[in-house]
Protein backbone atom coordinates (compact mmCIF):
# COMPACT_ATOMS: atom_id res chain seq x y z
CA UNK A 1 0.00 0.00 0.00
CA UNK A 2 1.13 3.52 -0.78
CA UNK A 3 -0.10 6.69 0.87
CA UNK A 4 -2.06 7.69 -1.67
CA UNK A 5 -3.20 4.45 -2.97
CA UNK A 6 -6.34 5.67 -4.63
CA UNK A 7 -9.50 3.43 -3.44
CA UNK A 8 -12.44 1.90 -5.52
CA UNK A 9 -15.78 2.58 -2.94
CA UNK A 10 -18.93 1.05 -4.28
CA UNK A 11 -21.99 0.95 -2.82
CA UNK A 12 -24.20 -1.64 -3.51
CA UNK A 13 -27.45 -0.32 -1.87
CA UNK A 14 -27.26 2.50 -4.04
CA UNK A 15 -26.69 0.86 -7.54
CA UNK A 16 -29.75 -0.21 -9.92
CA UNK A 17 -27.86 -2.44 -12.29
CA UNK A 18 -28.09 0.68 -15.03
CA UNK A 19 -24.34 -1.00 -16.50
CA UNK A 20 -23.69 2.78 -17.34
CA UNK A 21 -20.31 2.20 -15.72
CA UNK A 22 -19.69 -0.70 -18.11
CA UNK A 23 -20.99 1.62 -21.05
CA UNK A 24 -18.59 4.14 -19.72
CA UNK A 25 -15.81 1.87 -19.29
CA UNK A 26 -15.88 0.28 -22.82
CA UNK A 27 -15.84 3.78 -24.37
CA UNK A 28 -13.48 5.52 -22.32
CA UNK A 29 -10.83 2.85 -23.29
CA UNK A 30 -12.38 1.80 -26.30
CA UNK A 31 -12.87 -1.54 -26.10
CA UNK A 32 -13.87 -4.06 -28.07
CA UNK A 33 -16.95 -6.74 -27.54
CA UNK A 34 -15.44 -9.19 -25.48
CA UNK A 35 -13.69 -7.91 -22.54
CA UNK A 36 -15.63 -6.09 -19.73
CA UNK A 37 -12.46 -4.09 -17.31
CA UNK A 38 -15.94 -3.25 -14.88
CA UNK A 39 -19.04 -5.75 -15.05
CA UNK A 40 -22.19 -5.63 -13.10
CA UNK A 41 -22.83 -8.99 -11.44
CA UNK A 42 -26.72 -9.57 -10.35
CA UNK A 43 -26.03 -11.86 -7.05
CA UNK A 44 -29.66 -13.62 -5.92
CA UNK A 45 -28.92 -15.18 -2.04
CA UNK A 46 -31.05 -16.29 0.56
CA UNK A 47 -30.57 -14.89 4.01
CA UNK A 48 -32.78 -15.88 6.57
CA UNK A 49 -35.54 -17.32 4.75
CA UNK A 50 -35.43 -14.22 2.12
CA UNK A 51 -34.58 -14.01 -1.24
CA UNK A 52 -32.76 -11.24 -2.14
CA UNK A 53 -31.03 -9.97 -5.45
CA UNK A 54 -28.21 -7.81 -5.32
CA UNK A 55 -26.16 -5.88 -8.04
CA UNK A 56 -22.41 -5.46 -7.54
CA UNK A 57 -20.47 -3.11 -10.21
CA UNK A 58 -17.09 -5.28 -9.84
CA UNK A 59 -13.88 -3.18 -11.64
CA UNK A 60 -9.89 -4.43 -10.69
CA UNK A 61 -9.51 -3.41 -7.08
CA UNK A 62 -6.21 -2.87 -7.34
CA UNK A 63 -5.42 -4.67 -4.24
CA UNK A 64 -2.92 -3.55 -1.79
CA UNK A 65 -0.62 -7.19 -2.23
CA UNK A 66 -1.96 -8.24 -5.51
CA UNK A 67 -2.23 -12.27 -6.06
CA UNK A 68 -1.85 -11.65 -9.59
CA UNK A 69 1.49 -9.82 -9.08
CA UNK A 70 2.38 -12.67 -7.57
CA UNK A 71 1.28 -15.36 -10.15
CA UNK A 72 2.69 -13.31 -13.08
CA UNK A 73 5.71 -15.34 -14.22
CA UNK A 74 7.21 -12.40 -16.35
CA UNK A 75 6.79 -9.79 -14.35
CA UNK A 76 4.35 -7.94 -16.56
CA UNK A 77 2.07 -6.57 -13.63
CA UNK A 78 3.03 -3.92 -11.46
CA UNK A 79 1.91 -1.65 -8.87
CA UNK A 80 2.60 1.94 -9.17
CA UNK A 81 4.36 3.71 -6.55
CA UNK A 82 2.73 6.53 -6.52
CA UNK A 83 -0.81 6.36 -6.64
CA UNK A 84 -0.91 2.39 -5.96
CA UNK A 85 -2.73 1.33 -9.45
CA UNK A 86 -1.66 -2.13 -10.34
CA UNK A 87 -1.25 -1.51 -14.05
CA UNK A 88 -0.16 -4.70 -16.81
CA UNK A 89 2.03 -4.15 -19.60
CA UNK A 90 1.81 -5.73 -22.65
CA UNK A 91 4.47 -6.39 -24.24
CA UNK A 92 5.86 -8.58 -21.71
CA UNK A 93 2.52 -10.07 -21.09
CA UNK A 94 3.05 -14.00 -22.67
CA UNK A 95 -0.68 -14.70 -22.64
CA UNK A 96 -0.54 -17.30 -20.13
CA UNK A 97 -3.64 -16.39 -17.95
CA UNK A 98 -2.17 -16.90 -15.07
CA UNK A 99 -3.33 -14.02 -13.27
CA UNK A 100 -7.19 -15.31 -14.11
CA UNK A 101 -6.48 -18.29 -12.05
CA UNK A 102 -5.08 -16.09 -9.63
CA UNK A 103 -7.43 -13.31 -9.02
CA UNK A 104 -10.24 -14.32 -6.31
CA UNK A 105 -12.34 -11.66 -8.25
CA UNK A 106 -11.58 -12.85 -12.00
CA UNK A 107 -10.76 -9.36 -13.12
CA UNK A 108 -7.89 -10.37 -15.78
CA UNK A 109 -9.79 -10.12 -19.44
CA UNK A 110 -8.44 -11.05 -22.85
CA UNK A 111 -9.02 -9.41 -25.78
CA UNK A 112 -8.57 -11.04 -29.33
CA UNK A 113 -4.70 -10.47 -28.69
CA UNK A 114 -4.39 -12.36 -26.25
CA UNK A 115 -2.72 -11.02 -23.88
CA UNK A 116 -4.39 -9.52 -20.05
CA UNK A 117 -6.24 -6.41 -20.03
CA UNK A 118 -8.08 -4.93 -16.72
CA UNK A 119 -9.24 -2.23 -15.41
CA UNK A 120 -6.77 0.73 -15.04
CA UNK A 121 -8.78 3.40 -13.15
CA UNK A 122 -8.28 5.28 -15.78
CA UNK A 123 -4.75 6.06 -14.65
CA UNK A 124 -4.64 8.05 -17.87
CA UNK A 125 -7.14 10.77 -16.20
CA UNK A 126 -5.17 10.51 -13.64
CA UNK A 127 -1.95 11.47 -15.12
CA UNK A 128 -3.93 14.12 -16.79
CA UNK A 129 -5.13 16.15 -13.40
CA UNK A 130 -8.18 15.14 -13.30
CA UNK A 131 -9.91 12.93 -10.34
CA UNK A 132 -12.48 10.75 -11.80
CA UNK A 133 -12.98 7.61 -13.09
CA UNK A 134 -15.33 7.59 -16.28
CA UNK A 135 -16.96 4.68 -14.22
CA UNK A 136 -17.70 7.26 -11.29
CA UNK A 137 -19.08 10.09 -13.76
CA UNK A 138 -21.19 8.11 -15.63
CA UNK A 139 -22.88 6.46 -12.26
CA UNK A 140 -26.10 8.29 -11.90
CA UNK A 141 -26.18 7.23 -8.25
CA UNK A 142 -23.29 7.77 -7.36
CA UNK A 143 -22.50 4.03 -6.01
CA UNK A 144 -19.22 4.79 -7.11
CA UNK A 145 -16.61 6.80 -5.42
CA UNK A 146 -12.95 6.96 -5.89
CA UNK A 147 -9.89 8.71 -4.06
CA UNK A 148 -8.07 8.21 -1.31
CA UNK A 149 -9.08 6.61 1.79
CA UNK A 150 -9.52 10.14 3.61
CA UNK A 151 -11.43 11.51 0.41
CA UNK A 152 -14.18 8.56 0.28
CA UNK A 153 -14.11 8.42 4.46
CA UNK A 154 -15.29 12.46 3.63
CA UNK A 155 -18.05 11.35 1.56
CA UNK A 156 -19.22 9.03 3.04
CA UNK A 157 -19.38 11.32 6.93
CA UNK A 158 -21.10 13.25 4.56
CA UNK A 159 -23.95 11.01 3.50
CA UNK A 160 -24.49 9.73 6.75
CA UNK A 161 -24.65 13.32 8.23
CA UNK A 162 -27.39 14.10 5.84
CA UNK A 163 -29.65 10.91 6.08
CA UNK A 164 -29.55 10.81 9.62
CA UNK A 165 -30.75 14.54 9.74
CA UNK A 166 -33.51 13.98 7.60
CA UNK A 167 -34.54 10.97 9.54
CA UNK A 168 -34.13 13.06 13.04
CA UNK A 169 -36.10 15.87 11.36
CA UNK A 170 -38.95 13.17 9.99
CA UNK A 171 -39.04 11.95 13.16
CA UNK A 172 -39.83 15.28 14.84
CA UNK A 173 -42.00 15.88 11.91
CA UNK A 174 -44.35 12.54 13.10
CA UNK A 175 -44.27 13.74 16.65
CA UNK A 176 -46.30 17.15 15.89
CA UNK B 1 -3.56 -6.03 -33.32
CA UNK B 2 -5.75 -9.22 -33.50
CA UNK B 3 -3.32 -12.02 -33.85
CA UNK B 4 -4.19 -14.44 -36.69
CA UNK B 5 -3.30 -17.81 -35.29
CA UNK B 6 -6.38 -18.28 -33.14
CA UNK B 7 -10.01 -17.40 -31.68
CA UNK B 8 -9.64 -13.56 -33.52
CA UNK B 9 -13.82 -14.29 -34.10
CA UNK B 10 -16.37 -12.66 -32.80
CA UNK B 11 -17.64 -14.14 -29.63
CA UNK B 12 -14.86 -16.36 -29.77
CA UNK B 13 -12.34 -14.14 -27.81
CA UNK B 14 -10.72 -16.99 -25.88
CA UNK B 15 -10.22 -21.01 -26.61
CA UNK B 16 -11.14 -23.48 -24.32
CA UNK B 17 -8.68 -23.95 -21.27
CA UNK B 18 -7.98 -26.60 -18.67
CA UNK B 19 -8.74 -24.72 -15.77
CA UNK B 20 -6.87 -25.14 -12.47
CA UNK B 21 -8.53 -24.42 -8.78
CA UNK B 22 -5.44 -24.48 -6.94
CA UNK B 23 -6.94 -25.06 -4.02
CA UNK B 24 -9.06 -27.55 -4.41
CA UNK B 25 -6.34 -30.30 -5.64
CA UNK B 26 -6.21 -33.04 -2.79
CA UNK B 27 -2.55 -33.88 -4.71
CA UNK B 28 -4.23 -37.13 -5.16
CA UNK B 29 -2.39 -37.78 -8.52
CA UNK B 30 -5.58 -39.30 -10.44
CA UNK B 31 -5.33 -36.72 -13.22
CA UNK B 32 -1.31 -37.96 -14.21
CA UNK B 33 -2.87 -41.18 -14.04
CA UNK B 34 -5.76 -39.93 -17.03
CA UNK B 35 -2.84 -38.26 -18.67
CA UNK B 36 -0.45 -41.39 -18.96
CA UNK B 37 -3.46 -43.95 -19.72
CA UNK B 38 -4.71 -41.29 -22.46
CA UNK B 39 -1.55 -40.93 -23.73
CA UNK B 40 0.47 -44.22 -23.42
CA UNK B 41 -2.36 -46.65 -22.98
CA UNK B 42 -0.93 -47.70 -20.16
CA UNK B 43 -0.86 -47.24 -16.25
CA UNK B 44 1.40 -45.66 -14.81
CA UNK B 45 2.26 -41.78 -13.60
CA UNK B 46 4.94 -40.55 -16.25
CA UNK B 47 5.66 -39.03 -18.58
CA UNK B 48 2.29 -36.89 -18.21
CA UNK B 49 1.88 -33.85 -19.10
CA UNK B 50 0.05 -32.74 -16.32
CA UNK B 51 1.84 -32.88 -13.23
CA UNK B 52 0.67 -32.50 -9.31
CA UNK B 53 3.43 -31.19 -6.65
CA UNK B 54 2.27 -32.26 -3.60
CA UNK B 55 3.36 -30.38 -0.72
CA UNK B 56 0.98 -31.67 2.21
CA UNK B 57 -2.33 -31.47 2.61
CA UNK B 58 -3.94 -28.17 1.05
CA UNK B 59 -0.71 -27.50 -0.35
CA UNK B 60 -1.16 -29.42 -3.93
CA UNK B 61 0.06 -27.44 -7.16
CA UNK B 62 -1.08 -28.64 -10.30
CA UNK B 63 1.23 -27.25 -13.57
CA UNK B 64 -0.06 -28.32 -16.89
CA UNK B 65 0.68 -26.26 -20.49
CA UNK B 66 -0.98 -23.35 -20.15
CA UNK B 67 -1.07 -22.43 -23.98
CA UNK B 68 0.36 -18.95 -23.93
CA UNK B 69 -0.35 -16.54 -26.13
CA UNK B 70 3.71 -15.87 -26.73
CA UNK B 71 4.67 -19.01 -25.06
CA UNK B 72 8.25 -19.03 -24.10
CA UNK B 73 8.89 -22.48 -24.97
CA UNK B 74 8.31 -21.46 -28.44
CA UNK B 75 10.63 -18.56 -28.17
CA UNK B 76 13.18 -20.76 -26.74
CA UNK B 77 12.95 -23.62 -29.48
CA UNK B 78 15.96 -24.39 -31.21
CA UNK B 79 14.46 -25.80 -34.14
CA UNK B 80 11.24 -23.59 -34.15
CA UNK B 81 9.27 -26.94 -33.73
CA UNK B 82 6.81 -25.59 -32.10
CA UNK B 83 4.08 -23.55 -33.26
CA UNK B 84 0.51 -21.88 -32.09
CA UNK B 85 -2.42 -23.56 -34.41
CA UNK B 86 -5.78 -21.99 -35.34
CA UNK B 87 -7.29 -23.26 -32.67
CA UNK B 88 -5.15 -21.09 -30.11
CA UNK B 89 -3.13 -23.96 -29.08
CA UNK B 90 0.40 -24.66 -28.55
CA UNK B 91 1.33 -27.69 -30.87
CA UNK B 92 5.00 -29.23 -31.23
CA UNK B 93 6.14 -30.85 -34.42
CA UNK B 94 7.53 -34.28 -32.97
CA UNK B 95 9.26 -35.01 -36.08
CA UNK B 96 11.37 -31.45 -35.87
CA UNK B 97 11.90 -31.97 -31.98
CA UNK B 98 15.69 -33.05 -31.44
CA UNK B 99 15.33 -33.49 -27.38
CA UNK B 100 16.98 -30.47 -26.28
CA UNK B 101 15.15 -29.91 -23.35
CA UNK B 102 15.10 -25.80 -24.05
CA UNK B 103 11.32 -25.83 -23.44
CA UNK B 104 11.80 -27.75 -20.49
CA UNK B 105 13.67 -25.35 -19.07
CA UNK B 106 12.43 -22.23 -20.27
CA UNK B 107 8.52 -22.84 -19.51
CA UNK B 108 7.83 -21.09 -16.21
CA UNK B 109 5.22 -23.63 -15.18
CA UNK B 110 6.68 -27.34 -15.71
CA UNK B 111 4.11 -26.94 -18.88
CA UNK B 112 6.72 -28.92 -20.97
CA UNK B 113 7.71 -32.62 -19.90
CA UNK B 114 10.62 -34.77 -21.41
CA UNK B 115 9.45 -38.54 -22.45
CA UNK B 116 12.83 -40.24 -21.70
CA UNK B 117 11.63 -43.25 -23.68
CA UNK B 118 11.29 -41.27 -27.03
CA UNK B 119 13.43 -38.06 -26.24
CA UNK B 120 10.84 -35.91 -26.72
CA UNK B 121 9.60 -33.14 -25.36
CA UNK B 122 5.77 -32.60 -24.89
CA UNK B 123 2.94 -30.99 -24.36
CA UNK B 124 -0.66 -30.90 -23.07
CA UNK B 125 -2.76 -30.83 -26.63
CA UNK B 126 -5.80 -31.03 -24.78
CA UNK B 127 -6.71 -34.82 -26.56
CA UNK B 128 -8.46 -33.38 -28.96
CA UNK B 129 -11.25 -32.03 -26.61
CA UNK B 130 -11.68 -35.49 -24.79
CA UNK B 131 -10.49 -34.31 -21.73
CA UNK B 132 -9.32 -37.68 -19.24
CA UNK B 133 -7.90 -35.91 -16.52
CA UNK B 134 -10.66 -33.57 -15.99
CA UNK B 135 -13.08 -36.11 -16.12
CA UNK B 136 -11.17 -38.13 -13.58
CA UNK B 137 -10.69 -35.11 -10.84
CA UNK B 138 -12.74 -36.01 -7.92
CA UNK B 139 -12.38 -32.80 -6.59
CA UNK B 140 -13.12 -30.59 -9.21
CA UNK B 141 -10.24 -28.36 -9.24
CA UNK B 142 -9.96 -28.95 -12.89
CA UNK B 143 -12.25 -27.70 -15.20
CA UNK B 144 -12.62 -26.76 -18.87
CA UNK B 145 -13.91 -23.57 -19.35
CA UNK B 146 -13.51 -20.26 -21.70
CA UNK B 147 -11.92 -17.19 -19.94
CA UNK B 148 -14.94 -15.26 -20.32
CA UNK B 149 -17.05 -17.72 -18.14
CA UNK B 150 -14.05 -17.87 -15.52
CA UNK B 151 -13.71 -14.53 -15.35
CA UNK B 152 -17.74 -14.06 -15.09
CA UNK B 153 -18.27 -16.39 -12.29
CA UNK B 154 -15.60 -15.38 -10.20
CA UNK B 155 -17.35 -12.18 -10.08
CA UNK B 156 -20.51 -13.96 -9.05
CA UNK B 157 -18.93 -15.65 -6.03
CA UNK B 158 -16.53 -12.80 -5.07
CA UNK B 159 -20.21 -10.88 -4.74
CA UNK B 160 -21.92 -13.87 -3.27
CA UNK B 161 -19.50 -13.77 -0.35
CA UNK B 162 -20.04 -10.24 0.21
CA UNK B 163 -23.83 -10.80 0.05
CA UNK B 164 -23.68 -13.74 2.47
CA UNK B 165 -21.42 -12.14 5.04
CA UNK B 166 -23.86 -9.35 5.28
CA UNK B 167 -21.82 -6.90 4.06
CA UNK B 168 -24.06 -6.02 1.92
CA UNK B 169 -23.98 -1.89 2.71
CA UNK B 170 -20.85 -1.47 0.16
CA UNK B 171 -17.78 -2.78 -0.39
CA UNK B 172 -14.85 -0.89 -0.24
CA UNK B 173 -11.71 -2.19 -2.87
CA UNK B 174 -8.13 -0.84 -1.83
Amino acid sequence: MTAKQLTLYVDLKRCMNCRACETACKMENDLPAGPRWTAVSEIEVTQDGVDKCYFMPLPCLHCGDPACIKACPTGAISKRADNGIVVVDENKCIGCRQCLWACEFGIPQFGSNGKMQKCTMCVHRFDDGMTTTACQDACQAEAILVGTVEEISATLRQRYSDTSRQQLYGQLLDKK
Amino acid sequence: MVSPASHALRGEIMGRFIIVNQLLCNGCQLCRLACVTAKKKAAGLTPSLINVHSQGIGEAVITVCNHCEEPVCQTACLMEAIYKDKDGLTKRNEEACIGCESCVAACPFGGAVFDQEKSLSLICDHCGGDYLCVALCPTGALEVAQGQEVSERKRALSGERLALAGRTGAHIAS
